[in-house]
């Protein structure tokens, strides 16, 4: 703030524009662009990266705002076992309708079991995919993550709207908009620059190895279901992340709420049943000793009264191997989902989903 | 719509399309104008009626205003704009804030006060063109400028889509006359647009959102315990730079996107952290907020013809009501009094010290240029700290040297180089144009930058993610 009298309005409204022929300068400087972006596309399809689309918010959001109209849908709501292992084509074959797939990746889906619950209109059923460890979690990004996409969808406006749909056109062409992966901060993150000794930083996250259509039918990618290193080094990254048991606060108080939401959605005429998706190796052992099935998976159903499907409860669903111990390949997921089917059929004529 | 994404590229190619094809001048403010409100209304639709109400009501005004020669009838009208529009600034910006204080204060008395909180949604951009409307209104009310003669020229000037959600904040005298005769952009001129256009996308995406925020988010969220002196130091500049990279990126965008349709709009910042002392500050940080103050509320209090303790005063207030502009919380009326503070001490020194021999030389002008900066950066602290208790959790970590450390080295990277690039180049523009050191460069080397950019652009992919100033 100038702290003068002087006149009214001092700035002068000029442009002056830089001696350059500018038109050509655009011309030259968007060519080297598409030059480069053409070999940027060429080399990471060379390292078997495919288009595909980006599970984001806007996807997300284009899929729950289906509910707004069509109340009584079966939704699956979790985490990504619930994403990658389980076929909707199959479900809806088997079941004549096709369910909105809402689980998101690395997500307590508490909160959207909350937002289904004070919907009044609705009154489908819920599919909820239960990994203990994220299903009790407290609060910190397992449960960030599912407030963000549901403050997206409530604020989700024409402009997003339009650049989801133009930004998906993009996805099926180009393999380097790979959000997950490719983009210039993941790529920096790869330097692995060693930190100084005391630095807490969170712990590491696995890189992004599904893809999902417009859907949102999610799978692992064929290479993270074959390339050995990559599942070796997802696997050590699972270890530390799984290695908290949930307070016993989080864990009364999210069944308490189960059991509200649970109520809510019934009394609509809705229904709501858990699965436990499978996972193996020693993740699965981490899993047992932090989150023990008698105190969590138990404890849920009796709490709420709601029907489960517990993958170690039938020998048809527990003979798969997951390659990085926690999610299923592609062909896998569709045999499960098959094997799941007669499981569904049985509570659908029990009246219970 | 953001700058930043793809509805606004696709968006831009159809407007400049039906700009440079439509023969008809008033046509072609009639698209613009039609553009300008699609613009707004694909952030919220709803929310375009309010800007018809302040088009509507300070069109008006204006007109009755230029009748009217009795001046408490003059005075009655310029009290309707400020009611309608500060009214309407007052109720979605300031509602919740007015009202969790009212209700303090009753607590504080004693007296028993429950309110329900109503969920205001804040009209994106709506400070930026009240400030612009009410600046007509003052203008014709002060007989500074004449009433506009076209509704058209007028909607289109509180609407113009390029600076309506962000600035800059345009002058009715600045933007009207261009209104008159048809506006088209030379080739070289619509070539140096896209040129700005890519810079400040370029600065939005690159710079603030990918390089920065990560670091700056990190040390402004972090509670608990104290954080280590270095975190805190690199956490405060990485939002000193990101706060600039942001605002001036879409600064850069809206002058670029004018310029391509033909129209000028005024600089918004001139290398602000190369400045010397807060008045230079101020004079190239936020330009047209900072002119609009000065010349709508600083002098019309007397500006400093009124001795030195009303001038303090006047300082004191404007940057009081700055610091409130920018947001409905006490941390920003903070932010804006410290600034003050500063301009009230920088006003005694140069009149108890009017002339001191360092501050002419090289040395000591940059060695005041990087305290002003410092201080700036440090009080950035209010500004981004959602509330006092994480403020003064930074400002206790600035020398603590035992704090928790939170940053990874490749953001203590990121940030160390992009504020050095940052300051390095504010310094070299210090005294000169942008467009007077890019005529001075070789064709190949604007290509390489130009084409650097882009390709920045490309590989980060950015998402589309807000402007910070979207929501002051």
């Amino acid at each position: 703030m100038r702290s003068s009298t002087s006149s009214f309005k001092t700035y002068e409204l000029t442009r002056v524009v830089p001696k350059h022929h500018w038109v050509l300068l655009a011309v030259l400087s968007f060519a080297i662009a598409s030059v480069f972006t053409l070999g940027w596309e060429m080399y990471w399809r060379s390292k078997s990266y495919i288009p595909t689309l980006n599970d984001t918010k806007d996807l997300w959001a284009s899929r729950r705002e289906i509910l707004e109209t069509e109340y009584n849908r079966t939704v699956l709501i979790g985490a990504s076992r619930l994403l990658f292992d389980f076929n909707m084509d199959v479900y809806e074959k088997a079941m004549g309708e096709r369910p909105l797939q809402l689980a998101t990746v690395g997500t307590n889906p508490n909160p959207y079991l909350e937002d289904l619950a004070n919907d009044p209109t609705f009154s489908g059923t819920v599919i909820v995919g239960v990994v203990p460890s994220l299903y009790f979690a407290p609060g910190g990004p397992p449960m960030d993550s599912p407030r963000e996409h549901l403050k997206h969808y409530r604020e989700w406006s024409p402009s997003q709207r339009s650049g989801h749909y133009l930004g998906m056109m993009l996805e099926r062409v180009f393999a380097f908009l790979n959000e997950g992966d490719l983009t210039l901060n993941e790529l920096l993150q790869d330097l692995k620059i060693p930190n100084r000794e005391k630095v807490k930083t969170s712990p590491e996250l696995p890189p992004y190895f599904h893809g999902v259509d417009e859907k949102r039918q999610g799978w692992m990618w064929k290479f993270a279901a074959k390339d050995e290193a990559l599942q070796h080094r997802i696997q050590q990254i699972w270890l530390p992340l799984f290695s908290r048991a949930p307070p016993p606060p989080a864990v009364k108080k999210t069944l308490k709420a189960n059991k509200a939401r649970v109520d809510k959605i019934r009394a609509r005429g809705g229904h709501v049943v858990y699965l436990r998706l499978p996972s193996t190796g020693q993740l699965r052992e981490l899993e047992n000793e932090k989150t023990p099935r008698a105190e969590f998976w138990d404890r849920l159903l009796s709490t709420t009264g709601a029907p489960g499907i517990h993958f170690e409860d039938y020998p048809e669903l527990s003979e798969f191997d997951c390659p990085e111990w926690s999610h299923l390949n592609r062909q896998d997921a569709t045999k499960f989902t098959q094997r799941l089917m007669p499981l569904f059929k049985e509570l659908r004529d029990a009246g219970k989903m | 719509m953001l700058f930043n994404s793809l509805t606004f590229i696709v968006f831009f190619i159809v407007v400049l399309g039906l700009h440079y094809t439509v023969s008809s001048w008033k046509t072609q403010k009639t698209v613009l104008l039609t553009a300008s409100y699609i613009f707004y209304a694909a952030w919220n639709p709803p929310f375009v009626i309010l800007l018809w109400i302040s088009t509507l009501v300070d069109w008006y005004v204006a007109k009755a205003l230029v009748r009217e020669e009795g001046p408490g009838k003059r005075k009655g009208l310029l009290f309707i704009s400020l009611a309608v529009n500060l009214g309407l600034l007052g109720f979605f910006k300031y509602g919740n804030f007015l009202l969790e204080n009212f209700k303090a204060l009753m607590d504080l008395a004693g007296i028993p006060f429950e309110a329900a909180t109503p969920s205001i949604i804040l009209p994106v951009g709506i400070s930026f063109y009240t400030f612009q409307t009410l600046s007509y209104t003052l203008d014709v009310y002060f007989r500074k400028t004449d009433r506009c003669q076209s509704f058209l020229d007028f909607a289109l000037y509180v609407t113009f889509f390029p600076q309506l959600v962000a600035g800059p904040i345009v002058r009715a005298v600045d933007f009207l006359p261009q209104c008159i005769k048809p506006r088209r952009a030379t080739r070289d001129q619509f070539g140096w647009g896209l040129y700005f256009m890519t810079l400040g996308m370029f600065q939005k995406v690159v710079l603030a959102d990918t390089l920065l925020s990560s670091a700056a988010d990190k040390v402004f969220s972090h509670s608990g315990t104290a954080l280590h002196f270095f975190d805190t130091w690199i956490g405060v500049l990485a939002f000193s730079a990101q706060i600039f990279c942001d605002f001036a990126g879409y600064s850069t965008c809206a002058i670029g996107t004018a310029l391509c349709l033909g129209f000028i709009l005024p600089d918004n910042f001139r290398s602000p952290y190369a400045a010397i002392g807060f008045s230079d500050f101020w004079r190239r940080w936020h330009i047209t907020l900072s002119t609009w103050l000065r010349d709508y509320l600083y002098i019309p209090l007397g500006g400093n013809r009124r001795g030195t303790l009303r001038t303090l005063f006047n300082l004191m207030f404007t940057m009081f009501l700055g610091g409130l502009w920018h947001g409905a919380s006490w941390t920003f009326i903070v932010w804006g009094l410290l600034h003050g503070f500063y301009l009230v001490v920088e006003h005694l020194l140069r009149q108890c010290f009017p002339d001191i021999a360092l501050v002419k030389t090289r040395m000591g002008r940059f060695g005041l240029g990087m305290l002003t900066f410092l201080i700036v950066s440090v009080t950035w602290i209010f500004f981004r700290a959602g509330d006092f208790s994480t403020a003064c959790l930074l400002f206790g970590s600035l020398f603590n040297f035992n704090g928790t450390q939170i940053l990874p080295t490749l953001e203590i990277l990121q940030v160390s180089g992009v504020v050095i690039g940052l300051l390095c180049s504010h310094w070299y523009l210090h005294e000169k144009h942008l467009e007077h050191a890019i005529q001075n460069l070789p064709a190949w080397w604007v290509v390489t930058l130009w084409s650097t950019m882009l390709i920045g652009l490309i590989v980060t992919q950015g998402g589309a993610n807000a402007f910070i100033y979207f929501q002051f």
